[in-house]
């Protein structure tokens, strides 16, 4: 084993800060945002940060539930689109706001990913959170343009030629969209992270696209991310 | 990594915040993943392993369960609320407060009885002076095809076989007596049949209340261990077999 995969390894077996023993303030923060109450929506998210020193892990264990408690109560008509919109907006601004929490083990040599969502995706914030997290682990990080065709995204793969492409996708209206960017990375023997609501809600998508692996979550997609960055 | 990647217990561990030591704990307590192993003995889980243990804590930390009830929830064997608006029996049963559920270590419940209680195969519920469930473990909310939170304020004499119903209706009403032994039938979605009851008056906070325990007659006769199986035709509930 050669020192740059020890310290992969390393960093993989060292577990981000978990919030063991307090459980997240998941509920207090939906009713934050729900009251459109930014300010204590920010006190709970540095609060949890304090707590666990991972950015990531606020993203994990706090953000996201919470983005998808949200979703889940817009799905089921308790709350309309205008709470939804409002929520997102401050998660947006709560996600900006997190500073950076270099992983104390980082990918060596700072490998290069490319992360894109499918044409006329609107849900880019599981993305972003993600791009953050990766950086936070020591990757350069690119963001392909929101509307780059599916046809062009192999020859942009082709380009950068990076060790990974993400791929996020809050719905899926078509899954041939997603099968060709899939198809293009893995053309160019890339591997390809796909995440978002779409795959969550659907268990096997990611295998039926063609992905190399699923990332449920900002953390899990980096740790599955150093996994595939292994030589 | 392939479709059917399989991961190192130190990858699940750094995928889902906890130790591996928690997730070892986790399987031998709550028996929630049986991992392959590899020739010398290693764990190795796949991605639907990942997707169970995220539920589960999801369970904890979203919708406030205890640990043991998100297990069962996230293995199909319990009906959350969401899924079901009411209990399957018909019963309107009172919604708990997420918000005001006290803070929970994912390891332990936030009782101590029911750290105890969940682990029995025996039903137990504390009944207040009405007749109303106060709080029962796992085994009789699993029965019940509720969760525990949603028993609460529910009569225990409902679940009686209509034929036994009187009979229930005098055992547990005030003043509340000491009985061992005391068989009922009872008619509950995931369990139904004979049991034997023992009857414990109590009295907690200056309230009279009474513990039930039940024994479940006829699995006992065939000599199998009771195990509360899954509600049939209860959306995506799963049976969970009795090892």
């Amino acid at each position: 084993m050669t020192g740059g995969e020890a310290a992969l390894y390393r960093g993989i077996m060292v577990p981000a800060a978990s919030w063991r023993g307090r459980r997240p303030p998941v509920q207090p923060l939906v009713e934050a945002m729900l009251a459109g109450d930014l300010g204590e929506a920010s006190d709970l998210a540095e609060q949890f940060l304090a707590r666990v020193r991972s950015r990531v892990g606020v993203f994990a264990d706090l953000l996201q539930p919470a983005q998808y408690e949200i979703g889940d109560l817009w799905y089921r008509g308790v709350i309309g689109i205008d709470d939804e919109h409002r929520t997102a907006a401050i998660l947006e601004r709560l996600v900006a706001m997190l500073p950076p929490t270099p992983a104390s083990s980082r990918v060596p040599a700072s490998p290069r990913c490319l992360l894109a969502v499918p044409p006329s995706e609107q849900h880019t914030l599981g993305l972003r959170m993600l791009a953050l997290a990766l950086g936070d682990e020591g990757w350069d990080v690119e963001l392909t343009d929101p509307d780059c065709r599916p046809e062009d995204f192999g020859c942009l793969v082709e380009r950068v030629r990076p060790r990974l492409v993400g791929i996020s996708a809050g719905y899926a209206p078509s899954g041939s969209e997603l099968t060709r960017m899939v198809g293009a990375a893995r053309a160019a023997a890339v591997p390809v992270l796909v995440g978002g609501s779409a795959f969550n809600r659907v268990a096997d998508l990611w295998r039926r696209v063609g992905a190399t692996a699923h990332g449920a979550d900002a953390r899990i997609g980096t740790v599955l991310a150093r996994r595939m960055a292994r030589p | 990594v392939s479709a059917v990647a399989e991961y190192t217990i130190g990858e699940v561990a750094a995928m889902i915040g906890f130790s591996p030591h928690t997730i070892r704990a986790w399987e031998r307590r709550h028996n929630i993943l049986k991992p392959h192993r590899t020739p010398s003995g290693q764990r190795r889980y796949s991605a639907e392993d990942v997707d169970l243990l995220r539920e589960v804590i999801n369970g904890v930390v979203v919708r406030g369960l205890t640990l043991k009830v998100a297990v069962r929830a996230a293995q199909g064997a319990l009906c959350l609320q969401g899924e079901h608006d009411e209990c399957p029996n018909g019963f309107e049963m009172p919604v708990p407060s997420m918000t005001n559920a006290p803070a929970l270590d994912p390891e332990t419940s936030d009782v101590p009885w029911r750290a105890v209680a969940d682990f029995l195969p025996h039903m137990i519920a504390i009944l207040d002076a009405e007749g109303g469930i106060v709080d029962a473990n796992v085994a009789l909310a699993s029965a019940s095809g509720c969760l525990r939170e949603q028993l609460r304020g529910a009569r225990f004499v409902d679940f009686a076989d209509p034929y036994d119903r009187a009979k229930a209706v005098t055992a547990f009403r005030p003043p509340f007596q000491r009985r061992r032994g005391w068989e009922l039938n009872l008619q509950m979605p995931a369990s139904r049949g004979l049991f034997s009851f023992d009857c414990i008056p109590f009295r907690a906070d200056g309230h009279q209340v009474l513990i039930v325990i039940g024994r479940d007659l006829s699995k006992e006769k065939d000599g199998s261990q009771h195990v509360p199986t899954a509600v049939p035709g209860l959306g995506r509930c799963r049976t969970m077999e009795n090892s």
